[in-house]
């Protein structure tokens, strides 16, 4: 309810002094006394509080960093154990070298795969003679002829087992007579 | 002078309240250097009148005590923070304050008043003497029979009003140093002032004649 008369100095005065009443509103030594107690206490918690804050803090941070630590090792030591393993390409068809991929040569049962592509060249052991017509295929006209072989299966390196086909060279003293002048191997590839 | 120094200067009223102001700082200082003791003559300058101006807002004096020392515990959690652009006593009070409010709201429906007893003879003395009661137990029901009246009239008036009031007329502060400690103008709490008082006279104009 608000005063609608006009206030006076006095009036304001005398107000301020009834207000003023509420200062004697005051606890007793009894209650100070309590008080002092339970504030301390209270802020001995909150020191507690306080530092047990940054104990727990620093406990956790510790054990993530633990925890981390253990973590970072575990999957170093797997990160390497993988590493080595794929290096030492215990991982079958899987791509080791930054080179290319390995590329499988397919072997043969029982055959060892060839360092090189042996030839042989075959002589023809006839003397040269004019009379001697070369293989009509061949167009000899008496000179020496060869025949270049390529080995396509497996050579055995003491006695080469030649698998040409036996190559025959005939002379051809007419159109219509032709002989055989032999063969024989005179090189072979490992020998070049 | 410092710059914090200087600001807080600037915001301090009369040289007893600036003088007071430095010697709180210095021990503020104290404090915030490590010396959690120094802390405890803090509390003892402010204790009466922090719980004064929770006392007059709550107007329950168990509250009241809880919450003065909820002011003290927080001010000495957060004294680190302190950083001189007002004074100590500013700060506690705005402590004080937003601690009461915050009180004041979540209590809101379920609040009871309990009074203290009203001790101090020299405040109480000129009214005693223009009572018209005979005897000394006259005098004390009408001063009891006051006292309710006056709290009446004080809870009726809204939290914003009750704490200017309080400040000014009790605990004695001017109207700049209560603008700083509730954030508002001079002119906002001059203005709430005068309606509180004329508020109160028409309550309590009983006892204003």
């Amino acid at each position: 309810m608000l005063s609608k008369k006009p206030k006076t100095p006095a009036d304001d005065a005398r107000l301020s002094e009834l207000i003023r009443l509420k200062k004697s509103e005051r606890p007793d030594a009894s209650f100070w006394d309590q008080f002092d107690r339970e504030l301390r206490n209270r802020q001995l918690t909150a020191l507690v509080q306080t530092r047990s804050w940054r104990e727990r803090a620093g406990a956790i941070a510790l054990i993530v960093l633990r925890k981390s630590a253990v973590f970072t090792a575990t999957a170093s030591i797997l990160s390497l154990g993988l590493f080595t393993a794929h290096k030492a390409g215990l991982f079958p068809g899987v791509m080791t070298d930054s080179k290319g991929p390995l590329v499988e040569t397919p072997i043969a049962q029982g055959e060892e795969p060839l360092s090189e592509t042996p030839i042989f060249v075959v002589e023809n052991t006839v003397a040269a003679a004019s009379d001697v017509v070369a293989d009509a295929s061949l167009d000899y006209l008496g000179a020496p002829s060869y025949k270049v072989h390529r080995i396509t299966k497996q050579s055995v390196p003491v006695s080469y087992r030649i698998m040409a086909e036996p190559k025959q060279f005939k002379a051809r003293q007419s159109p219509t007579e032709q002989q055989s002048l032999g063969a024989k191997i005179i090189r072979t590839g490992n020998q070049f | 002078m410092s710059f914090t120094k200087a600001i807080s200067k600037s915001l301090v009223s009369s040289p007893e309240r600036q003088k007071e102001a430095d010697e709180d700082l210095v021990i503020v200082r104290k404090i915030q250097d490590g010396d959690v003791d120094a802390f405890d003559a803090l509390i003892l300058k402010y204790r009466e009148r922090v719980y004064s101006v929770i006392y007059n807002l709550t107007s329950n004096r168990e509250d009241a005590s809880d919450l003065t020392q909820e002011t003290f515990i927080k001010a000495f959690q957060s004294i680190n923070r302190f950083k001189s652009k007002s004074s100590f006593f500013t700060w506690l009070y705005r402590i004080a304050l937003n601690t009461s409010l915050t009180y004041l709201r979540k209590n809101k429906l379920r609040r009871f008043f309990s009074f203290e007893k009203m001790v101090d003879e020299d405040h109480t003395e000129g009214f005693i003497e223009n009572m018209t009661a005979d005897s000394d137990s006259d005098k004390a029901a009408l001063m009891s029979e006051l006292q309710e009246k006056l709290n009446d009239a004080f809870q009726k008036l809204s939290v914003k009003h009750r704490t200017v009031i309080t400040l000014f007329e009790i605990d004695g502060l001017s109207h700049k140093e209560i603008a700083e400690i509730v954030g508002a103008s001079v002119g906002t709490v001059r203005s709430r002032l005068h309606y509180a008082k004329q508020f109160l006279q028409g309550e309590l104009k009983d006892y204003l004649r």
